[in-house]
């Protein structure tokens, strides 16, 4: 579909002077209680396989979203789509971008396309709720964020942990946590792992790619050559594909990519550390890694330039684990998983202890007041780097030095070639 | 045993040690088919060593792994697979450049003798890791071929050197639909300034594919012939997607501002901007102001100011946000930004004790010094933000004498890591946000080490207030901690003289003694 006339989207302000340019539908015409067009946010969503599926779920339960459309290069996930979501479909996501009546886009592909879609919603005026991890590559990042920012959009990751819900097997939610740190109770510098014994799995073997598969003809109603997009052409077997696509390098990061920012943007907010990355990251993994597959690791040590660590185990390869280490350890105290502290009585502070810098929770919020969420392009971009870190440390098999400013590793440039990766044409950032 | 029978002997077992890593069938490859049969290994040491030791077997055993290489159809061949990714990843560490050439050789050969198509692109793509302008020849000829012609442009964009650049731009002639455009497409990542010119005339042609990627090819590479064609495309004659060659048009003016066209950076953002006169594209004025902001720098000051009273929010608001970044426009009612967030314009002293990184003042430890704003405060309120390491001592001097000890030639408020054990006895009037040797301050509100503090200064005549993290720590009439002894303020507390205490006005500075401190979002409001 060729773009039309003048400009790709009628970019309307929310100001007074912009809605008068609505045709505001009166309320008795829509029925009691419902809201009216011009307070209801449009969403779009980009890939409709499991994950998309749950978006749908979203926007539905949304009482101001309405979903207007779904996009996936899959005829037969397209049209469940569409189904399920009530609403109209598209094989193309620019024919989405080309509408020019939505106002929030989910990027729910893999990985591999996250950036290039982020980028171009954020240029086509709209805002973006996109799935983790935020891109594939640390190098692609800044490009969505230069992207969300000179379109004055707003982002935000499908993730939460940071703003609420309790940690996974933890036993209890960042706020309590957040307020024992900025209270100094549990001293400074502060080590977290991440581990299943603190409630963490890591699904390495769930997400791990094939080496030995077999070409398999493609399916009529898969558009395979869009779906790798700007990933390089490899022949097609169902693995590579919908629900096992984690396991394979040119699109994912295995299970560390699955869960990584899940896991690990609490802890960066916990660790006050959303403006700055590790500076040295470590792995134990098997090595050399499979090209294409991706396999197992055992441990990943990241250390910050105050002295903050952030250590992964995945207990599915390797050494044995210490089955009950202290998910958080100061030097004045430690945090177990069921929220055990040492010492025992540092919880009983909690209830004089001041609440956190507040964050904006809700993304309506965001779209309407234009404010940041809480879990944006910025910060959400730093944890992101964690995932992609910890995976480079694995790969190359070496103890990486990264600078934080220039985002790139230090006298590696081995490490560095993971950092930005040419896309295949004509796919560009 | 004789000496002589054992250095016959030793000399046997050493002439005959080659033969020794061939299977009783005499074949050579045994000893290689071994140690790829070991990886991965469970230790990165480990694979390491052992990819040592394939290296040092030569060039043959490259050849023999590539030999072991099939196509997906037969498969078998993942330790091949695993054995040579990371023999080039091994090979292209620091240092072994004589190892990667061997390596990179071998493997171009095995290329050139390869007939199965998914095999030749597994070689290319370890030449995407491990090969250079050797291998820029034969990958050259491989970028009109159906399959190969995305792994061997990618290959040559890896590559990088003037050497690959050529190497696409000569095919540039033979290739048509999509390995042209990804021909195009390497060359605008690679910023090819020699294939600018080609690239005009490919940006002309039908094809919607090839004229975007070339639009952004000719923008990225920012040569200033390509500023005709991209205004056309982004005119109201121009493109069907005239957003998308309005994007390229400002990438072409932030490429053309980092070459030192600031003017011509400048005009063209100002002819986008003029261009979206209706709301429809506040995004691309946006985007415009932001090049403009970064691009420029201070000669877009009134553009931006201008759009700060726009009456689209998104604009109105985006241009503010630049303002203030760019220090340009007070953030809050009234106040002032003192520093811009990229260089130390507006800051006089010791510059060279002090570093701007990422939208910080950092005073370095091995630096330090006086480092001034080059105006002078009476009444005012100061805000700024600080983030310290241990034991780091560090001061805010206030209406201060420039050139003298501000402690006593004016205030210093001391900035000082309090939970540093070299401190834990001293005086209360020598802690952080104390007014050094004069007024004491009320301790614990520092963040613990290694986060940001905010803190807020409010200086009224001698009434000194200073705000940490929410908590007001002094809250000081001056005249009730000086006497005047002989003509000179001294202070009741440390019983010295401070001149410069009852100055009416003076510097604001940061006064570093040698300690890492880290300083942001730094702003005024006088009074």
């Amino acid at each position: 579909m060729v773009r039309q006339g003048i400009s790709r989207r009628a970019f309307l302000a929310r100001s007074a002077a912009a809605a008068a340019a609505w045709t505001v539908v009166p309320r008795h015409v829509l029925g009691a209680g419902q809201p009216a067009p011009s307070e209801t946010i449009a969403h779009a969503i980009i890939g409709v396989g499991g994950m998309g599926m749950g978006h749908v779920g979203y926007v539905k339960n949304d009482p101001i979203g309405r979903l207007l459309a779904v996009c996936d290069v899959d005829a037969q996930h397209l049209a469940r789509g569409v189904k399920a979501g009530g609403c109209e479909g598209h094989e193309d996501f620019r024919e989405v971008l080309d509408r020019g009546d939505i106002d929030v886009v989910h990027v729910v592909t893999p990985p591999h396309w996250h950036a290039l879609i982020a980028v171009a919603a954020a240029n086509a005026g709209c805002d973006v709720w996109c799935e983790k991890p935020m891109t594939r590559t640390i190098g692609e990042g800044k490009y969505v964020i230069d992207a969300v920012r000179r379109n004055a959009r707003v982002f935000r990751l499908n993730t939460w942990f940071r703003l609420h819900s309790g940690l996974y097997g933890l036993g209890c939610e960042a706020k309590p946590l957040k307020k024992l740190i900025e209270a100094g109770l549990l001293g400074w510098p502060l080590t977290v792992r991440v581990t299943p014994s603190t409630g963490f799995g890591w699904k390495l073997g769930m997400w791990s790619g094939r080496t030995n598969a077999k070409p398999e003809p493609v399916p009529a109603h898969f558009d395979y050559d869009m779906w790798l997009g700007p990933a390089p052409y490899k022949p097609y077997f169902a693995h590579r594909t919908h629900g096992s696509f984690r396991g394979y390098w040119d699109y994912d990061g295995g299970g560390l990519a699955d869960m990584g920012q899940h896991y690990l943007d609490p802890v960066q907010y916990l660790l006050d550390k959303d403006d700055t990355s590790p500076v040295e990251i470590e792995a134990l993994a098997p090595w050399p890694p499979h090209p294409d597959a991706v396999g197992l690791w055992g441990r990943v040590e990241m250390t910050y330039a105050d002295g903050c660590k952030i250590i992964l185990e995945s207990g599915e390869w390797g050494d044995p684990i210490d089955p009950d280490p202290p998910y958080i350890e100061g030097p004045k105290g430690k945090v177990f998983k069921g929220f055990r502290t040492e010492p025992a009585d540092l919880k009983d502070a909690l209830a004089t202890l001041p609440d956190p810098a507040p964050m904006i929770s809700e993304f309506n919020i965001s779209v309407k007041t234009r404010r940041p969420f809480g879990l944006n392009e910025g910060n959400g971009n730093r944890s992101n780097m964690l995932v992609h870190l910890a995976n480079a440390a694995i790969r190359t098999g070496r103890k990486l030095r990264f600078d934080t400013v220039a985002e790139l590793f230090v006298g590696d440039d081995e490490a560095n070639r993971l950092v930005d990766q040419p896309m295949r044409a004509p796919w560009t950032l | 045993m004789r000496p002589k029978d054992v250095r016959m002997i030793a000399w046997c077992c050493f002439a005959l040690l080659p033969f020794a890593l061939f299977a009783a069938d005499g074949a050579p490859a045994a000893g290689v088919k071994d140690l790829v049969a070991a990886l991965p290994a469970a230790k990165a040491a480990d694979g390491q060593a052992i990819a040592a030791k394939i290296v040092a077997l030569g060039p043959e055993a490259i050849e023999t792994i590539c030999g072991m290489l099939a196509d997906p159809e037969t498969g078998g061949d993942a330790k091949a697979r695993f054995a040579l990714h990371g023999l080039a990843l091994y090979v292209t560490r620091p240092n072994a450049e004589a190892e990667r050439a061997m390596f990179a050789g071998k493997v171009l050969e095995a290329l050139a003798a390869e007939g199965r198509p998914e095999v030749k692109a597994f070689l290319v793509e370890q030449l995407q890791l491990a090969g250079k302008d050797e291998a820029v020849d034969a990958l050259g000829k491989l970028l009109c071929d159906d399959r190969l012609g995305d792994p061997a442009a990618l290959a040559l964009t890896r590559i990088g050197t003037p050497k690959a650049a050529a190497a696409l731009a000569g095919a540039l002639g033979a290739a048509k639909d999509r390995r042209l455009v990804a021909i195009v497409q390497a060359l605008g990542v690679l910023r090819a300034q020699g294939a600018a010119k080609d690239l005009l005339a490919l940006a002309k042609r039908g094809d919607p594919t090839l004229h975007r990627t070339a639009l952004r090819a000719i923008a990225n590479i920012g040569d200033a012939s390509g500023a005709e064609v991209l205004a056309k495309a982004a005119g109201p004659d121009g493109d069907a997607d005239r957003a998308f060659a309005t994007d390229q048009l400002i990438l072409f003016a932030r490429r053309r501002a980092e070459a030192g066209a600031k003017d011509e950076c400048a005009k063209i953002c100002r002819d986008v901007i003029a261009a979206q006169d209706d709301a429809g594209e506040a995004h691309v004025v946006c985007a415009a102001l932001r090049t403009m902001a970064y691009g420029v720098g201070a000669d877009a000051k009134n553009d931006i100011i201008r759009k700060t009273q726009s009456e689209n929010t998104i604009i109105r608001e985006t241009a503010k946000s630049l303002a203030v970044r760019c220090g340009m426009m007070p953030d809050e009612e009234g106040f002032t930004c003192l520093f811009n967030g990229e260089d130390l314009t507006g800051w006089t002293g010791s510059v060279k004790g002090y570093l701007v990184e990422d939208g910080k003042i950092i005073c370095l430890k091995r630096g330090g010094g006086n480092l001034y704003i080059d105006k002078e405060y009476g009444d005012f309120v100061f805000r700024f933000e600080f983030k310290l390491t241990s034991g780091a001592n560090n001061g805010l001097g206030i209406r201060a004498e420039k050139g003298k000890d501000a402690a006593y030639h004016g205030m210093e408020l001391q900035i000082l890591d309090d939970t540093a054990d070299m401190y834990k006895n001293l005086q209360p009037y020598q802690y952080h946000g104390s007014i050094y040797g004069v007024v004491p301050v009320k301790r614990g509100h520092q963040r613990p080490l290694g986060q940001w503090n905010v803190q807020e200064v409010i200086a009224k005549g001698p009434h000194i207030q200073v705000i940490l993290n929410g908590e007001k720590v002094i809250d000081a009439d001056l005249d009730a901690y000086i006497e005047m002894k002989d003509g000179v303020p001294q202070s009741k507390t440390d019983h010295r003289a401070h001149p410069g205490i009852k100055n009416p006005k003076g510097y604001i500075g940061f006064l570093g003694h040698g300690a890492h401190v880290e300083f942001r979002n730094i702003r005024i409001k006088e009074l």
